[in-house]
């Protein structure tokens, strides 16, 4: 095996870095003062937009598919992991390159699994980084680590389904420009135990879906939210069914594959930076008449 | 102490980027199925790397680093979720223990052919044709396990019958 940069990836890499230096990390500040400003915490600053434009004339945008599509030329999991890793760095970086969760996973599963029309609705403006997602999963009455408890319903009613159940950590649900939830329920609460679940693509404007609340994380509100939402006799019509009846507990888990590889990534460019920020900190002060970099 | 914190951050981290590479070389090269361990497995490394990274890192700052003076603080926050999303740290532990526990468990079969066989299109889980792969791919997850020896499978090894 052979963790050398393709030319590909060096080259996209390197692209990546110098849109990092110039224009990510001195927007964290204008980010900062946006946000303040607004009095928001789910407010969409402006900066975003700017930064989106110019990684997409710099052709750093949706590089996170695996594989080809019509819309993108795909870059394998070995190509992007280093792009993933310096995207970690800031958190204004994944969403500027339109390659931020739960959108990627979403736009993944749509590529395999979306009808053409589908597609058209809502694969495309989420692949232009004109509207967002969410993937509605986790549930608060049962250990959703065990994705077999999850309980909501899915009934199907002639051309319908009717979506009932309650979902929390839904993150994304709390933007105004998420615009489609991917919620996972049971069709067939009698099929065999990984057969019961299906995914339907819901409208968030869809009547009877409510944002219950936004969850803090240690007194953290995140901009885009980690909601509660229930579902109170929603309908949609059965050509909103991701892939087939039955299938989602199967969609779940190619959902998550590559998504791994991205999150992992990330988190390893963040924790490169909280390195970078100890190891500059411990070189600039002193205490008990040394630096703290030789304090043993 | 700071020095063995600098140290250490730079092993931890550097360590789990090769792990996550080399799941992402498998999922490119052998399919993600076939990734699963691995790809657990960075599940679990690198956020629980991460926090301890960050943790130090707030310990170096001082009361700056519990503030907001300081991305510090709303990093650990936001990581100290990624050890319960997408499957807590618990759940990929046991997918990972019992992959490696399968390959003495099934009826018959010694660590070689439990390992392998079923990669071939043989054994019980044949059916699957998404679990069915060729030759080659099967040497490649194979040789990880006996990499030094051309795959040649180890000898069962015997152990003593203890008297009840």
């Amino acid at each position: 095996m052979d963790f050398e940069f393709s030319p590909k990836a060096a080259e996209l890499r390197q692209r990546l870095v110098e849109f990092m230096d110039e224009r990510i990390i001195p927007a964290e500040a204008i980010y900062r003062q946006q946000m303040e400003a607004s009095g928001d915490p789910h407010f969409h600053p402006p900066v975003i937009e700017e930064l989106k434009a110019e990684a997409r004339t710099r052709g750093l945008w949706n590089l996170f598919l695996p594989h080809a599509t019509e819309w993108t030329e795909g870059l394998s999991n070995l190509d992007y992991a280093p792009l993933a890793e310096i995207l970690g760095r800031s958190p204004l970086a994944s969403e500027a390159l339109n390659c931020a969760a739960p959108d990627t996973g979403n736009m993944e599963i749509l590529t395999m699994f979306g009808t053409p029309e589908q597609q058209d609705r809502w694969l495309v403006p989420l692949l232009e980084g004109e509207i967002r997602s969410c993937f509605a999963m986790t549930e608060p009455a049962v250990a959703s680590s065990d994705a077999t408890n999850i309980e909501c319903s899915i009934r199907r009613d002639g051309d319908e389904y009717v979506i009932n159940g309650r979902k929390w950590w839904i993150s994304g649900a709390a933007s105004s420009r998420c615009k489609v939830a991917i919620v996972m329920g049971k069709t067939d609460p009698d099929a065999p135990t990984h057969s019961q679940q299906s995914m339907v693509l819901v409208p968030m404007d869809a009547p009877g879906l409510v944002i219950e609340r936004a969850l803090p994380v240690f007194g953290y509100q995140d901009r885009e939210g980690h909601c509660e939402l229930s579902f109170n006799d929603v309908r949609v019509p059965v050509t909103n069914l991701l892939g087939t009846e039955g299938g989602g507990f199967a969609m779940a888990q190619a959902r998550l594959g590559p998504g791994r590889i991205h999150h992992c990534m990330r988190t390893l460019g963040a924790a490169e930076r909280a390195l970078e920020l100890m190891c500059r900190r411990v070189v600039e002060r002193e205490a008990f008449g040394k630096p703290l970099a030789s304090q043993v | 102490m700071i020095q063995t914190w600098i140290a250490e951050g730079r092993i931890e981290i550097d360590q789990a980027r090769l792990l996550t590479l080399y799941a992402a070389w498998l999922m490119d090269n052998v399919g993600n199925k076939a990734a699963r361990t691995e790809i657990s497995a960075i599940k679990v490394v690198a956020p629980n790397v991460a926090l301890r990274v960050i943790d130090n890192a707030i310990q170096a700052h001082g009361g700056g680093g519990v503030s907001d003076d300081f991305p510090l603080a709303a990093m650990y926050a936001g990581i100290r979720t990624l050890r319960i999303a997408d499957g807590p740290d618990e759940v990929h532990r046991m997918v990972i223990a019992r992959r490696e526990l399968r390959r003495y468990a099934e009826s018959g079969a010694d660590a070689w052919a439990s390992s392998g066989a079923w990669l071939m299109g043989a054994g019980p889980r044949a059916a699957d044709p998404a679990r069915r792969l060729g030759r080659e791919s099967v040497l490649r997850v194979v040789s990880r396990y006996w990499p030094a020896t051309g795959c040649t499978p180890p000898a069962a090894p015997t152990f003593p019958t203890h008297p009840r």
